[in-house]
């Protein structure tokens, strides 16, 4: 048989997947954690069922931030007193005494679904706003509300200055803060606000820095 | 007898203006039924931008999410018929 007919080349995925596996052992962020399966985490190590509409296919997701849980306190708090405030506060009024029974009962279950619907819409918003750090780029999704969403992304090889600042009795105890990443592209800055671990979100940037510079070194 | 609470027509019968309690009724539940049918269609919105951000991202817990905001919709619809019915 011709030689042309031996594809002894190695396949696409497994050169993928040894791209990969050199990236893991070059950085000491990736290495030090294992992939975190947690989806609700805020500090996500190569989760594996995670992806985004604009991800390439050779792209693999190294790191998903989120803002750290203690920053949902505010409105975790909110709600734990919206759900006690009709029993305190039903008792000592009689203003409602105009209404039949059935309906003070309706006004009280639309309450709970309101109190119910701000909680949802505000863990939805933490949900979604996301960081996420892949081998090729650094990308910042925004939902500002639930009707105003921003997607800013650039390429590693961009990135120019990533600066970590965290500040603050709360911030320290917790260990988290701002991460701002100037950049090179049409878009200056991207900013991650209040993210889990933000020392080792910047030494996993400048690693991953560090291997495209030495990828673009070997290629010319 | 407390001088500083103004008789209110609705709660106490011997003030001097009459107001019908079923008018008083009425007028609430109307402003009710318009106020919670607002309330419905951001329950349906908010079902529609859960689905379109787990389009975004994926992560595997959006259904979970879908199906919270769905029940949170459902028991919208449930609470303007109750109060339809009421």
């Amino acid at each position: 048989m011709p030689e042309v007919f031996n594809n002894t080349s190695t396949p696409p995925i497994s050169r993928m997947e040894a791209k990969f596996k050199s990236l893991v052992a070059r950085s000491s962020v990736l290495r030090s954690h294992d992939p975190t399966h947690n989806p609700l985490a805020a500090f996500c190590i190569m989760p594996p069922k995670v992806g985004f509409d604009v991800q390439h296919d050779d792209e693999r997701v190294l790191l998903l931030l989120r803002q750290h849980p203690i920053v949902n306190l505010g409105w975790i708090l909110i709600s734990i007193v919206l759900v006690f405030l009709p029993l305190l506060i039903l008792p000592l009024t009689n203003w409602l005494v105009f209404l039949p029974f059935s309906f003070r009962t309706v006004l009280v279950l639309s309450w709970y679904v309101i109190t119910f619907g701000f909680a949802l819409e505000q863990f939805v918003m933490w949900y979604f706003n996301i960081y996420i750090i892949t081998d090729e780029r650094v990308i910042d999704m925004d939902f500002y509300s639930l009707l105003f969403k921003r997607i800013s992304e650039t390429k590693l090889d961009h990135v120019e200055d990533i600066t970590a600042a965290s500040g603050g009795v709360v911030q320290s105890m917790f260990d988290y803060g701002d991460v701002q990443i100037q950049t090179a592209a049409e878009i200056p800055e991207i900013e991650f606000e209040r993210v889990p671990h933000p020392a080792e979100v910047t030494k996993l940037i400048s690693e991953l820095i560090d291997k495209e510079e030495v990828q673009d070194k070997g290629t010319k | 007898m407390n001088v500083f609470v103004l008789p209110s027509p609705i709660i106490d019968a011997t003030s001097p203006v009459l107001i019908s309690l079923p008018f008083v009724f009425w007028v609430f539940k109307i402003l009710f039924l318009i106020a919670f049918a607002i309330y419905v269609i951001y329950a349906l919105v908010i079902i529609r931008q859960i689905s379109l951000m787990s389009r975004s991202v994926t992560t595997g817990f959006q259904g979970v999410l879908k199906l919270l905001a769905a029940i949170h919709f459902f028991a919208a619809v449930g609470i303007w018929l109750l109060a339809l019915m009421a």
